[in-house]
């Protein structure tokens, strides 16, 4: 076998692929959307973050339950089962729940059964082995983290001095390194990606690259990658500033702590300023069917496809929403050979959508979103609806078949550790769920409750992308 | 089903209890069953929010005083009669406690107490090192020297009891109010007369106490001296698994508690001698630490290495509301009429609300005290009277 | 056949249906609603769903979102393994010493 292959075992049968990809994109590439079952309906569920911030990729690996399959670097003779026997409400239950939910109101195992005292203790007995999901590991084995780049996770003197920092700063997209650099005492960068810029620096430079002399017609495209580039030049002239890739910051406690986290390692960082850059979530959206197997966000396009190396070449992507990464994700994926549909959900940019016409890519405006179904193993089909308030074509419904589809809006501002190190969160739904209360246009600037000054900035801070937007719709 | 409101309070109640955690509730629910009526439930956050909701569910049975176990066995009865009793499934399994000790020197205690446990009916055994892989097969018992089990302890889901209750308490015409915080109890003339709250006032001739941890400082404003501290503790639970543990693992050497719930997770904490006694004031600090989550984990493995590539999902504090020797204080006070509190539970109120809920709505629509009142009453600080439990854990 | 259902929690699989009825019972705050259903304490942390949680409880109650009281979130943000966290070493700071609420 050439070294550029390799062979899992899935579900106990041989399925051979790339080398230096993810489990979930190998499966993908064989045919293989489903990952796991849903814990009560037992629907199917397939990768949806690629990030390790979901569920849906939870998979048994080489004897571990609950391993994120988009997470874990593919490595020759792996074992990967689903887990699906037995979810909570066991196999024939969920069949029936599927078709008939109304059987079984919210709560209904705190109300039934509970009378007499010996039915209820049967109703316990019986329901007990159909808790939980996947079983305890078989004996302590290595789960490979994926490296990001063909470059193993260089171990920069990583964890050991951490220790105590001055000003450590969370996420190297462009809020990120625009915070170092702003600062003029020495910083520590930590991010996931394995080099400065981001999320989308990637998938940037590639749909820039490939759009070559029409690159002018994407404004938002060519401005968001001229700062990333001219950031990333500047940061890496800085000798003061550090970057750490392949971490995240796992866990915050008051006071001033933080649990970053390399690899698997674990290391504990003490901070004097915390920078929080941490970018945002994808948003899927509230309709039916909201979660079929193949409806992704764009960060989660980005990373499939620049990390893994997913191939989509020939595939039919519908693409909906609007803002930069509507763009970049419709770019990207002509840049792969993928066919993508698009749906504009505003009025849209008039300098774009001509644009986009001229690529010959299929093109709606003044639609959204209303429903999804599987409809085969490796097909979706959309219902898009008229957007209300929007000019477009009215009471027109549309009905398009793609692979993947992939939605675009505000991002969800990542809040989880500020918020429990002691910052003030409110919910601003048109921000994209939970921002710091008091916040500027620039971000939020304040201290923690013992002192130590935070600041959040970028998307973290429910400000949107930093690049010039097209003005998000209603 | 519970209509939990926010609205204005009534102007009058023949009772107010404070507090919507498992002692409140029970309280409630056993003055509704006796027949009293214009019963109210006033709740400054939401049902449980108290130590109730942060606690870990266990039950047990194996004490070293007579009166705790009795206690304790009370309770147990309860709880297996709970679900029915309710209406409402309170996940009460009986998976038994596992005590297990490093140090050669318990044993002749741990003999001492299972033999008054017997004594008591109590089903509980003394086991060797290697018996306890019976109970857990992937136990690592290289540094265990005994243990005791006794097959009907258990655990219970500590929101399902106090949602049960107040469903049940609800039916029986209870009002319970959450988002309304007490501010002040009144007096006149050595009798209680009114509960403020931020919501309104409400005259009532009777007022129960069962605040947790906040009970020390309702009690002070109407001069009543409680002898309470409080004091943090830890507690996590894990992602779920399908059960591989039946048991909660307790330890007396470390002080670390771990057991399955009907989840699947495996929820536990781990005591920390390092952890102040506050002399309370009405705030607490309830925010995790990542010193426990290391020595939890740290613990854990030590007993079950297997759970190495098991995930912690979520750790989060409560506190304990601490006597000086770790028994609760039921009852009233002379020269107080109409007051009555129920608190000071320590690290095990959950397993004993139910039990003392019923004798403390028997003595406040009798007036007699029962002898586990009489032991328990605030007087027995000035009487000396104090006889700790050497089985205090976690 | 199924109709297709609309998540709000993919992890505790919670339809908004269910949500919806659940406040119907008389669960009227977040924490409790977590509890119940369930939403928010599966594996992604809350980060997939509490916003949307929340932002419908405010529809139900006919509230500003921004008078919703968020639910404690509770370390850490990313279920690590007890083989990890027993990897570091003490001493580990305590928590903060002051006072909540
Ligand atoms: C980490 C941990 C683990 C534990 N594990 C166990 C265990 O395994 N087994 C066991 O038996 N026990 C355990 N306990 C102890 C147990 O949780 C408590 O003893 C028990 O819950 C006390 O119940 P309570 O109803 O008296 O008080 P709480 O549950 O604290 O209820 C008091 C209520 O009063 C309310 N309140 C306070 N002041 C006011 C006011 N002014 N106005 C209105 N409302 C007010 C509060 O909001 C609160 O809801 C544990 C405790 C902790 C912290
Ligand atoms: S965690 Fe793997 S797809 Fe979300």
């Amino acid at each position: 076998m050439s070294s550029d292959k390799v062979t899992l075992r899935f579900q106990n049968k041989a399925v051979i692929c790339r080398a230096g990809t993810s489990v979930a994109a190998a499966l993908w590439e064989n045919g293989i959307r489903v990952l796991s079952h849903s814990p009560k309906y037992g629907r199917g569920r397939g990768v949806t973050c690629a990030r390790g911030q979901c569920t849906a990729c939870l998979m048994r690996i080489d004897g571990i339950p609950n391993v994120r399959a988009c997470e874990t670097a593919v490595c020759d003779g792996m074992t990967i089962e689903r887990q699906d026997t037995g979810a909570f409400y066991g196999p024939v239950l969920q069949k029936t729940l599927a078709t008939a939910d109304s059987l079984f109101p919210v709560g209904f195992y705190y109300k039934w059964f509970t009378r007499p005292a010996a039915l209820s203790r049967m109703f316990l007995q019986g329901i007990r082995p159909l808790t939980g999901v996947g079983r305890v590991p078989d004996a302590p084995a290595a789960v490979r983290s994926l490296p990001e780049a063909a470059d193993p996770p260089a171990r920069p003197a990583a964890t050991e001095d951490l220790g105590s920092v001055d000003h450590i700063i969370v996420g190297g997209g462009p809020a990120g390194l625009e915070a170092a650099l702003e600062a003029d005492a020495p910083a520590l960068v930590v991010d996931d990606h394995p080099s400065p810029g981001g999320q989308r620096a990637a998938a940037l430079r590639e749909a820039c690259e490939h759009l070559g002399s029409r690159l002018q017609r994407y404004p938002t495209l060519a401005a968001a990658d001229d700062r990333i580039r001219s950031l990333q030049e500047k940061f890496s002239e800085r000798r003061d500033l550090r970057y750490i890739g392949h971490s995240r910051i796992v866990a915050g406690y008051r006071p001033n702590g933080l649990l970053l986290r390399h690899g698997s390692e674990l290391a504990s960082v003490e901070f004097a300023m915390l920078t929080w850059a941490a970018g945002a979530m994808d948003v899927l959206g509230l309709f039916p069917g909201n979660d079929t197997p193949g409806l992704i966000g764009p960060r989660a396009l980005y990373r499939l496809l620049c990390r893994d190396g997913l191939r989509v070449d020939g595939k039919p992507v519908l693409v909906v929403g609007h803002g930069l990464d509507l763009w970049l994700s419709a770019a990207l994926l002509s840049a792969r050979g993928a066919h993508p549909a698009l749906v504009v959900d505003g009025p849209g940019d008039q300098t774009e959508i001509s644009a986009a016409v001229d690529e010959k890519w299929q093109l709606a405006t003044g639609m959204k979103l209303a429903s999804l179904r599987t409809i085969r193993a490796d097909r979706i089909s959309a219902t898009l609806v008229p957007r209300r308030s929007a000019p477009g074509p009215i009471n027109s419904h549309l009905e398009l078949d793609a692979d993947l589809v992939v939605v675009c809006g505000e991002g969800k501002p990542s809040f989880d550790v500020t918020y429990q190190i002691g910052v003030d969160y409110e919910l601003v739904p048109q921000a994209g769920g939970f921002v710091p209360t008091r916040r500027t246009e620039s971000g939020y600037r304040g201290t923690l409750p013992d002192g130590a000054p935070v600041a959040i900035v970028g998307e973290a801070a429910g400000t949107g992308p930093q690049v010039p937007s097209e003005g998000a719709p209603s | 089903m519970i209509p939990l409101t926010r609205e204005q309070v009534p102007a009058t109640a023949d009772v107010v209890l404070v507090g919507a955690g498992i002692n409140g509730l029970a309280t409630a629910y056993e003055l509704a069953q006796l027949g009293m009526k214009n019963i109210v439930v006033l709740e400054k956050t939401y049902i449980g929010s108290g130590s109730t909701g942060r606690c870990g569910g266990g039950i047990r049975q194996q004490w070293t005083t007579e009166e705790n176990i009795r206690l304790a066995q009370e309770s147990v009865r309860m709880y297996e009669n709970m679900s029915a009793e309710l209406g409402y499934q309170v996940f009460f399994r009986q998976g038994g406690y596992l005590m297990v000790t490093e140090n050669e020197n318990d044993l002749p205690a741990l003999r001492d107490a299972v033999a008054l446990q017997q004594r008591c009916d109590v089903p509980t055994d003394f086991l060797q090192p290697q018996e306890c892989l019976e109970i857990v097969p992937d136990l690592d018992i290289s540094r265990i020297k005994g243990a005791t089990f006794c097959p009907r302890d258990g655990t219970a889901y500590p929101f399902a009891v106090v949602w049960g209750y107040a469903r049940a308490c609800h039916r029986k015409g209870v009002k319970i109010y959450i988002g309304t915080t007490v501010t002040d109890l009144k007096t006149t003339e050595g009798r209680i007369t009114a509960v403020e709250t931020d919501r309104g006032t409400i005259q009532t001739p009777l007022v129960v106490n069962c605040a947790g941890p906040w009970a020390r400082s309702l009690a002070a404003g109407i001069g009543v001296e409680l002898p309470n501290r409080q004091e943090r503790h830890e507690i996590m639970v894990s992602e779920s698994l399908k059960p591989f543990l039946d048991p909660m693992v307790i330890s007396i050497s470390n002080g670390i508690y771990f057991s399955q719930s009907m989840r699947g997770e495996i929820v536990g904490g781990i005591g920390d001698s390092d952890e102040p006694r506050l002399p309370g004031p009405s705030r607490f600090k309830t925010h995790s630490g990542m010193r426990f989550a290391v020595r939890f984990a740290q613990a854990l493995l030590s007993y079950y290495p297997r759970a190495a590539e098991v995930r912690m999902m979520r750790q989060w504090a409560g506190m304990y509301d601490v006597t000086p020797d770790h028994r609760p204080i039921l009852g009233g006070v002379d020269g107080l009429d109409g007051y009555f509190h129920s608190c000071g539970f320590s690290g095990h109120g959950f397993m004993l609300g139910p039990m003392t809920g019923k004798r403390m709505a028997r003595f406040i629509t009798t007036g007699r005290r029962d002898e586990i009142i009489e032991s328990l009453s605030l007087e027995r600080f000035s009487r000396g009277d104090i006889q700790a439990d050497a089985f205090v854990v976690g | 056949m199924s109709h297709p259902k609309t998540f709000l929690c993919r992890c505790e699989d919670v339809t908004l249906e269910e949500f919806r009825e659940a406040y119907g019972e008389g669960f009227s705050e977040l924490e409790s609603l977590k509890r119940y259903t369930g939403v928010g304490t599966g594996f992604c942390q809350g980060k997939g769903c509490m916003s949307e949680a929340a932002a419908e409880l405010a529809r139900l109650r006919g509230i500003e979102p921004g008078q919703i009281r968020l639910t404690t979130i509770r370390p850490p943000a990313e279920p690590l393994t007890f083989g990890q966290l027993a990897a570091l070493d003490e001493p580990i700071f305590h928590a903060a010493q002051e006072e909540e609420e």
